[in-house]
């Protein structure tokens, strides 16, 4: 176990030589990488989220590749089109893949895009594959999908309804650094600073394994209980909250419990884990009633309330 | 890896003995201390085995119903959560299943059943068992009135039913001496029975004659009683005189009587 957790050290100190002061969200989007899972990112502009991503992708050996959601942008430029091709006199039509074909995907501001378009992303993320015409394409493992939303431009925009939220493992909430963290960007990024060559520390064919041994982390009885009580509780919380958390919530907590046991090189899953991964995979899953809302909570409140409760 | 079942079989067991040894304390003295008020108001000492196996049996029970494995994860906190979920993956394989097999394997190593006791309390406890067991033997050997509580007791409820029903309250002084205190009664009696009655006797004395004649000695002439019994004496039952001797005791008394004629 420790062997993991040295490769996973090692991941963060590498991408602390490029990213600072965002370990929280770093190590949450590890999680669902492990996961097999997508993650929704919300965060104000300028806080390093394609950075952070293609840093990733870097030191995973894996592609990446970026779409740039707005209202025109329409589903055939995620999946790919056939384009026609001239071939020693003669054409065809050859599927040209879309930016979706890559192993790391940031769908920058989700929101913009129409629904339509929306759709086409989140039914790839689903199945990884891509049905365009009457072919399927399967997706190149493992396919993450980092997408993002602009918390503070909602005109001209359309919010993921609950149901499509529901499909992403985690959201990763992204705040403004520290000052002394920014005081380093500012060092960093101002200078002649030149990011350094990284070294691969994790392949894809390691990263699979991974992702099937996160499967396979022990967790006690007790604990399994505790997250089905706690997802639960969302449901039944009739003063706070107006819609809870689905079976996928309960899996999804699981699953990202694991996946941190591992990445901190434990072989059992502890009740600090659940705790903590709580508020990324419920945040997104929950909807709060008018009372709540009235009175200023937010969902980190309510999950908060429901945790303190079963302590 | 089978063998961990060996492994938590083996915590399980050890631990059901180490909390099983308080209970057992305790039943001895809950025992102890029954059997000593017993003995003390002379009641069945059945009470006090009763009890203190009845208490035994529950205790126990709700002992051995304690969830052993998180008792030692309280004791020893770094094996938290670890522990039970090795338990709960006791018979299953897998690359981290074994790891952490292995890993609380090497941990319980120094788990010690001495951390699941108060000896300091136990201690007390086994101490007090010494002292009450002392002290019953002590109070055995001075033989003492095992009735002196339940006596007054019942002396009060006697008094108090013979001032209900109107009669004399007069009493004879108690006698501390086993010997005279047999089925609760003095043995001679109670004292009006001495008393003859208000009626005056009158009584003449006639010299029996002493002259004999020599020819008239001859041999009783055999003859029956009932002819020759005087019709003017008659007997009657003293009402006001019951002697209360215990059946088992009747005997000794007839002995004593007999005794003190003889001698």
């Amino acid at each position: 176990m420790k062997t993991y957790e040295k490769i996973f050290q090692t991941l963060f100190n590498e991408m602390n030589k490029v990213v600072v002061g965002q370990d929280d969200v770093i190590q949450q989007v590890l999680i669902a990488i492990l996961c097999d899972g997508n993650a929704l990112l919300e965060g104000n502009p300028g806080l390093g989220k394609t950075l952070t991503i293609k840093t990733l992708s870097e030191l995973m050996e894996l592609s990446f590749s970026r779409i740039q959601s707005t209202p025109d942008l329409m589903p055939s430029d995620i999946t790919g089109t056939y384009i026609i091709e001239e071939v020693s006199g003669k054409r065809h039509f050859k599927f040209q893949q879309g930016p979706i074909f890559a192993n790391l995907v940031l769908a920058d501001e989700i929101n913009r895009a129409t629904p339509k378009t929306q759709s086409a992303l989140l039914e790839a993320m689903q199945e990884k594959q891509v049905t365009v015409g009457n072919q399927t394409f399967q997706l190149d493992r493992p396919f993450f999908v980092l997408a993002t939303q602009n918390p503070i431009e909602q005109e001209g925009t359309y919010p993921l309804p609950e149901a499509q939220a529901d499909r992403f493992l985690l959201k990763i909430k992204l705040d403004y650094p520290s000052k002394e963290d920014e005081e380093k960007i500012l060092d960093m990024y101002t200078s002649d600073y030149r990011p350094p060559k990284l070294p691969v520390v994790l392949n894809k064919k390691s990263l699979l394994g991974l992702q099937d041994l996160t499967r396979k982390v022990p967790i006690a009885n007790d604990l399994k209980k505790a997250v089905l009580h706690l997802v639960q509780q969302t449901r039944k919380s009739e003063g706070l909250i107006e819609y809870g958390g689905s079976p996928r919530a309960t899996l999804a907590l699981v699953l990202s419990s694991k996946a941190k046991a591992l990445m901190e090189g434990r072989s059992y899953v502890s009740a600090k884990d659940i705790e903590e991964m709580a508020y990324p995979v419920l945040r997104h899953r929950i909807l709060l009633n008018f009372e709540a809302e009235r009175k200023g909570m937010k969902a980190d409140d309510a999950i908060k309330q429901i945790v303190d409760k079963m302590k | 890896m089978r063998k961990f079942k060996s492994v938590i079989n083996e915590i399980v067991y050890t631990i059901d003995g180490v909390l099983i040894l308080p209970v057992l304390i305790n039943a001895t003295i809950i025992f102890l201390v029954l059997f000593l008020i017993t003995s003390l108001l002379n009641i069945n000492a059945l009470i006090a085995y009763v009890s203190s196996l009845l208490y035994l049996i529950v205790a126990a029970r709700a002992k051995m119903k304690v969830d052993k494995i998180k008792l030692v994860e309280l004791v020893y906190p770094d094996l938290n959560e670890k522990l039970r979920t090795a338990r709960d993956y006791a018979e299953q394989d897998g690359e981290l299943i074994d790891e952490l097999h292995k890993e609380v394997a090497s941990d319980i190593r120094y788990v010690e059943s001495s951390a699941f006791l108060d000896t300091r309390r136990l201690t007390g406890k086994i101490g007090l068992c010494v002292l009450l067991c002392f002290l019953i033997i002590f109070l055995s050997s001075l033989n003492l009135d095992p009735n002196p509580f339940k006596d007054r007791v019942k002396d009060k409820i006697n008094d108090a039913q013979q001032f209900l029903s109107g009669e004399a309250l007069d009493k004879p002084a108690k006698s501390s001496s086993i010997t005279t205190n047999v089925g609760g009664a003095d043995i001679y009696g109670e004292m009006s029975v001495a008393k003859l009655g208000d009626k005056e006797l009158d009584v003449k004395i006639a010299p029996a004659p002493y002259e004999f004649n020599i020819r008239n000695v001859r041999d009783a002439e055999k003859q029956d009683f009932g002819q020759v019994f005087p019709e003017d004496i008659t007997l009657e039952q003293a009402g006001s005189y019951g002697e209360n001797i215990p059946k088992d005791q009747q005997e000794l008394v007839k002995n004593y009587f007999r005794k003190l004629t003889e001698g």
